[in-house]
Formats: C-alpha cells, structure tokens, sequence
C-alpha cells in the first residue's frame, strides 16, 4: 500500500462525523493517505509527533484550543508539513494568521467537496514536481510561488494583470499626448481608471514615463503621467 | 490678618512656655502646628544664645574690670614706693608719718585698701588702725620683698579677697626696705557689673520678642507658600505624587515657567530611553526637541490629545498650563505611545465588528438552513449543493485573491473585515481585480496603511449610508497598487460627496467636525500626517451627490527625514 510518493495526511477536526467525512472522500483521491484524525489540540499534538504527516487538514476551533496555535507551533519547530486551512472563521485576524503561517489554502466552511478536492489536487500536482526534482530551477520556483515572482520584474516577463496588447495601446498614448491622466488615458484605451493607471504605473517602474502631481484646471490636483 | 500676626505671638510665647511644654516637647512634637513649632524652636533658641552671650560679656566684663583695678593700683604702689614720706616712715617704723596722707590718697582714689609693709611684711599704713604692726595677709609679698619685681596680684587678704598691685620700697643704697599694695576687693567690682547684667535680662526679653513676632510672620508666609500644609503633610504629599507618577503607565514630565525639566515618571524615562538624573534640571527644548511644551507657557492654553513625534515616538498627550497666583508657573504634560492607543482601538473596533458580524450571520443562516431543508424535502440534492457552496463561494474568492495579490498580512485583513462589514450594511465594496501590494518596503509601517484603509473606507460607507439619491448600487470601489516607484492607495465611492463650501486643506487638518460626536472625525486629519510624513501625496476629488475620489500616494523610496518629521 505504501508507495513512494505517498502524502500522509492527518485531520485535525473537532467534529468527528465531519472529520469521518473528510476522511471517506480524502480516499477517493489517489496517493493520499488518511494516517489520523485528531480531535483536540492535545491529541493533534501527540498525532503529529508520532506521525509526522506531509498535510494537514485544519480546523481552527477545538475544544482545548486553537488550530492557529498548531499552525504556529508548527512553524516554530520547523516541521516540514503543509497546512490547509478549514474554518468557519471569516474575520481578518484569522487569515492573517494563515498568511503568515504560510498555509497551502483556505478553505471556508461549510466545505463543498469539489472545492477542498481541486485544492488537493492542486497540492498533489507541486508536491510531485518537488518529489521528482533534486534541482530546482528558477522557472519552476516562479511558477509555484506564482506571486511573488511578479516583484522580480525581468524585462521580457511582464507582471500579473499586465498583458502585452494593453501596454503596447498604452504606450501608444504617449505618441500623441505629451501628458495624460489616468481617467483621459483610460477613455482613450476603452479601460478603467485604475487598470489604467496599472500600465501606468507599471511603465514607471521601467522607467518609461514619469508621474507629476499637477494642478489642472478644476483647481484640484491631478496625477499626470508624461515621457520620462 | 496683620493685627492677629502682631497679636498672637506674645499669647503663644506664653503658652508654648507654660503649658505645651511638656506635654509637646517630647511627644507630640510632630503634632503642634508649624507655626508654633517654629515659635517654639525660635524662641528657645534665641533665649539660649543670649544667655551664652550674657555670660560670656559678664565674664569678660569682670575680667577687664579686675585687669584694669590691679593696673590702677600697681601704678598707685609704684608712685607710693617713691615717696619720701613713706621711705622714712618704714626706716623709722612710724606708721604716723604717712597716715593721714594715705587714707586721703586711698578715699579719692576708691581703693579698698592702701597698705605699706617693712621688709619683714609687718604693716606701717593699713585702713583699719588696729592692724598696724601687724604681719600682711595673702602670703603674696615674697616676690616683690625678695625680687624686688613690681606686679598685680589677687588674693585673699584681711580685708576680703581683692586684686593688688604691689611694688617694692627701695631706699636710696638700693636696699628693698618695704612693699607698697594698693588692692580693690573683687566684690566692689562685681557690684558694678550686676547693673550691666539687669541690662542684659531686659534686653534678651526684648529681643525675645522680637523673635516671637517674626517667627509667627515668617511661619504664617511661609505656610501660604505651601498652601497651608504643615511640612510633614507636605512631605507626604510630595513623596505621594511622586510614587503615584511611577504607578501610572502614562508618561509624566513638567516644566518650570523658564522652560526647564522640573519632573519626569518612571514611564516617561522608560519611553524615551532617557535617565532621569540626565535631564532633569535642563531646557526642555535641548532635551526633548520636537516637544514644544515651552510653547504653551506663552500661549497659556491647555491642550488635549495632540500627537506628537518625540524621540522618535509618537505620542499622544494632554498638555497643562500650571498657574499660580495668576501666574505661569510652568506646564505638565502626559502622554501615551501612540501605539498603545491605537492597539487598544483596534482591539476594540474588532470586537465591535465580530459581535456586529455574528448577529448578522446568525440570522442569514437561519434562512439559509430553512431553503436548504425545503429543498432537500423536494428532493433536490444538486440544488442543495450549489447553495451550500455559494454560501461561501464570494468570501473564498476574496481570501484567494487576497493571499495571492496582498503580501501584508494586516492589510489584506483590513480589507476582509471591511468588505463583510460593507456586506453588513447593504453596501458593495470591491477590490480593484489589478490590485496589488507586494512585501512592503522597510520604512513603511503596515498600521500606516492600514489607518490610510481604514479611514477612507469608513468615510465612503458614511458617505453611501446618508447618500439620499436613490442609487441602485451604493459602491465603494478599493484600488491598491505598487507597480511604479509609489504604493497608491484609492478609494472610490458613489456616495453623498462632500458640499462645495468644505475647503478641502481646512478638512485635512481638522477632520470632518459633523463626525466629532461619535468620537471620529480625526481620521483624515491623521491620514494627512501619515502622508506627510512619508513625504507622500494625498488628493481628493469629491463632487456633491456623485462621489468622492481619495487617493493616496506614497513613494516606495525611503527619505531620510521620514524618521525625524515631527507629525
């Protein structure tokens, strides 16, 4: 039964028919492998030690504390272990926590099956790539931390939410204006506001244009945006 | 109040003398009143220095007086042992030759006694006739008679105990025949000096007095000085505000009317990272730049939560004029990390926003639960299935776009907790899809940003909730970007805007006033100082009925004076 890439995965869940269910449908989904299932803090803190699970499924509230705590701790000891997030929890503090602890997801109760099991696959998918590779190179690394790679602008590669076609029309722009706002430059390209400004700003960054806080006509300041 | 000054003092000089005495001296000391403390101590004292100096005078008066009759009478012998007369009534032995010349020379010169003797000390001349040829008394001849020396002298003699010059009687071979003593008895001296001393007694009472007037006067102003404490109440009363300054966990400083450090508490030290002992006793303005607490003592207004950048710190702090009598006497001033406040209001914002949210919740999922089992009744599972995940399906979209497009943690909880809180009052509030907002750079706070959010957001719902116009959608749209080189933070809303006649530099600085009754109104005022501390920019577009446009702009370079700007 034991096979190679095989993810262990342990639920820690207050509710033990919901921790039951999560456990039946986790079966039908291949390589993973359901080790244990806690229902409090103290017994999920036994469970992860013996066990050592590669995923875990938790729930923020337990009886005897909190599953933001186990997140926490688990990021203290550095146990190499992946975390998706179940909770009823919808305030901001919450999911501070689990942005800062670094879970896989987050997923609200109530749970609907499809979306926990897009969000497993999703982790099976990288966790094979990483099981597969010794070397990991930069394209792969990108495109797992798919964010975060936007703030390491390489020239060819555009960031999120920019799109050539776009830019190439904004640029346009600036053959006919020597300075433009964000909403003129939005009306011309058939764009919002702030998408605009996006490309805006985006070719700042490049270095392409310069911003001014000018003084228009109304009386009012406005960001204009010329050729640097 | 002068006539009871000038009236009490002899009243408490003989009371304190007679009756408190004893039973206050020794126990109850602590309890007299200062006033008669001071009374007491003063009179005491002086009485007790003038004694010493009575004594003192009436001894060395004496003294002088002893000094000055034995030269008197040593000048008196010396010029007797010269006289003929006398020279041959001790070679004679008749003691008739000189008598009646040395008693006349004796009662005009007020000498107790003008003895002349032969060498074997037997007396030629003495005052009282029966003693003649009779041997000297004192037992002090031997030096002059053997010596032949000339000196003063005091012993007992016949007559009494008395100071005398002697000289010796020298014949004209050169022979020491006789002795000459002129003498003053001692208690004729004394009797003199005891008129001086009756001097003295009404002097010292007289003095006494004095001292008993002023005392009371000085104790009476002295008193006022100190609002009429007596120095022990007052020296609990200091040591009372000086531990209740270290208990508190407000930051405590003062100054004098020149400007210079007079106090500072435990927490004050603790918050600047300064040492009392350093700063105290110094300006104000060379210790704590940045804090114009000096200023106050011109414009003599006291003021209340002003923020300030001190050290460093923002504080928040309530600042007092201190007057005395009319006059300035200098300025207290407490304080509060401004970060300790904004903790506490945060905390409490979101248990306001939890309840809030709870309440609403509960009641949304009692609908919820009863269409679910009105379709499960139909038997219509699918139906079931794609209500239970719309349930969540908008707030799972908003946490995936937030974890992936928002790296700030507390920013991306700020805009959570907003949009449900939007959800809650019927509002629509959207996140620009394009938004942005990678690790921020160092010198930017997140809580910077987050009041920036915060209060822009807050002030569209309130401009969407008293919007009249019947809109179809009350909409605040939030567009967050760091694509260029500045974080732009924009918040747009279709709301009720803002009248013409509202200056829009007037309301940065003072904030909305309509607001200032449910504690709020500063916000813009603070976003206002966030942006000018990040040496950023801050626009604002509103037009009435229509909306209102702010946006914000903070370069993402660091300025050095960011640190120093004093808010």
């Amino acid at each position: 039964m034991l096979s190679f890439n095989e993810v262990k995965v342990l639920i820690i869940e207050d509710d033990l028919a919901i921790a039951e269910i999560h456990r039946r449908n986790l079966m039908k989904i291949e390589r993973l492998n359901v080790v244990g299932i806690a229902t409090s803090q103290s017994e999920a803190e036994t469970l992860l030690d013996l066990l050592t699970p590669d995923l875990i499924l938790l729930d923020v509230y337990l009886p005897d504390g909190n599953g933001l705590d186990i997140l926490r701790e688990l990021r203290q000891k550095q146990q190499q272990c992946d975390v998706i997030l179940i909770t009823a929890d919808r305030d901001a503090e919450t999911l501070q926590t689990a942005m800062r602890g670094g879970v896989v997801d987050y997923i609200l109760k109530p749970v609907v099956f499809a979306r926990l099991e897009e969000s497993l696959n999703k982790y099976l998918k990288q966790h094979s790539k990483f099981g597969h590779l010794d070397d990991l190179d930069q394209r792969i690394v990108d495109a797992m931390i798919s964010v975060k790679s936007s703030s390491a602008v390489t020239p060819l590669r555009l960031p999120k939410g920019i799109d050539a076609v776009t830019l190439e029309k904004v640029r346009e722009l600036f053959l006919t204006h020597q300075q433009i706002t964000a909403d003129n430059a939005g009306e011309r390209i058939g764009a919002s506001r702030t998408t605009t400004r996006r490309y805006l700003e985006h070719l700042i960054s490049t270095g392409e244009l310069v911003a001014d806080l000018n003084y228009g006509t109304v009386g009012r300041p406005e960001r204009t945006y010329k050729k640097q | 109040m002068n006539l009871k000054i000038f009236v009490l003092p002899p009243y408490f000089l003989v009371f304190s003398m007679f009756s408190s005495i004893q039973n206050t001296i020794l126990l109850n000391w602590k309890k007299v009143s200062f006033r008669r403390r001071l009374l007491l101590v003063m009179t005491f004292s002086g009485l007790f220095k003038l004694l010493i100096l009575s004594i003192a005078i009436f001894a060395y008066l004496i003294n002088s007086e002893e000094q000055d009759s034995g030269k008197n009478a040593l000048g008196i012998a010396k010029y007797l042992a010269k006289d003929r007369d006398i020279i041959t009534a001790i070679l004679q032995q008749d003691p008739t030759l000189i008598k009646e010349k040395i008693e006349y020379l004796r009662t005009s010169i007020d000498a107790t006694f003008i003895v002349v003797g032969d060498i074997k000390g037997l007396r030629i001349a003495h005052p009282l006739d029966q003693r003649i040829g009779k041997k000297m008394k004192g037992n002090d001849n031997d030096k002059a008679l053997k010596q032949g020396l000339s000196y003063i002298s005091v012993a007992e003699g016949s007559l009494g105990k008395s100071v005398r010059g002697k000289t010796p009687v020298i014949d004209t071979q050169g022979n020491i025949i006789g002795v000459v003593s002129v003498g003053y008895l001692l208690t004729s001296i004394e009797n003199k000096a005891i008129h001086f001393l009756l001097f003295l007694v009404v002097m010292v009472i007289l003095v006494v007095l004095t001292n008993a007037v002023v005392s009371g006067f000085t104790a009476k102003k002295f008193q006022n000085a100190i609002f009429g404490f007596e120095p022990e109440e007052f020296g609990r009363l200091y040591t009372e505000l000086k531990v209740t300054l270290s208990t508190i966990k407000e930051g405590v400083i003062s100054i004098d009317a020149k400007g210079n450090l007079k106090s500072i508490n435990r927490s004050a030290c603790e918050t600047f990272k300064v040492d009392a002992k350093d700063v105290l006793n110094k300006k104000m303005s060379v210790v704590f730049p940045g804090n114009n607490l000096s200023d106050i003592l011109l414009t003599k207004t006291s003021e209340y939560d002003v923020e300030l950048m001190i050290h460093g710190q923002a504080v928040v702090a309530n600042r007092q004029v201190l007057i005395v009598d009319g006059n300035v006497a200098g300025a207290v001033s407490s304080f509060r990390l401004k970060d300790e406040i904004t903790e506490l209001t945060k905390r409490l914002a979101q248990v306001r926003e939890y309840s809030d949210l709870l309440r609403s919740q509960t009641h949304e999922h009692r609908n919820k639960l009863n269409t679910i089992s009105g379709l499960i009744h139909l038997g219509k599972n699918k139906e079931v299935l794609e209500l239970i995940g719309q349930e969540t399906q908008h707030y799972q979209h908003l946490i995936q776009f937030l974890r992936e497009a928002i790296s700030e943690p507390m920013v991306a909880g700020v805009l959570l907790g907003k949009s449900e809180r939007a959800k809650e009052l019927g509002l629509q509030l959207e996140i620009d899809q394009g938004s942005q907002l990678l690790k921020l750079p160092k010198h930017i706070r997140a809580e910077d940003l987050i009041t920036i959010l915060g209060n822009f957001i807050d002030n569209s719902f309130d401009a969407c909730i008293s919007d009249n116009n019947n809109k179809s959608v009350k909409k605040v749209l939030v567009s967050i970007s760091d694509f260029g080189n500045e974080i732009i933070i924009e918040v747009e809303d279709n709301g009720c805007g803002l009248p013409k006649d509202i200056v829009q530099k007037k309301l940065l600085k003072q904030g909305i006033s309509s607001k200032s009754a449910n504690n709020r109104g500063v916000g813009l005022h603070l976003v206002n100082q966030i942006v000018n501390r990040y040496h950023g920019q801050l626009t604002m577009d509103s037009v009435a009925d229509k909306g209102t446009i702010m946006t914000v702009y903070l370069p993402k370079k660091h300025s050095k004076d960011t640190d120093n700007a004093i808010i």
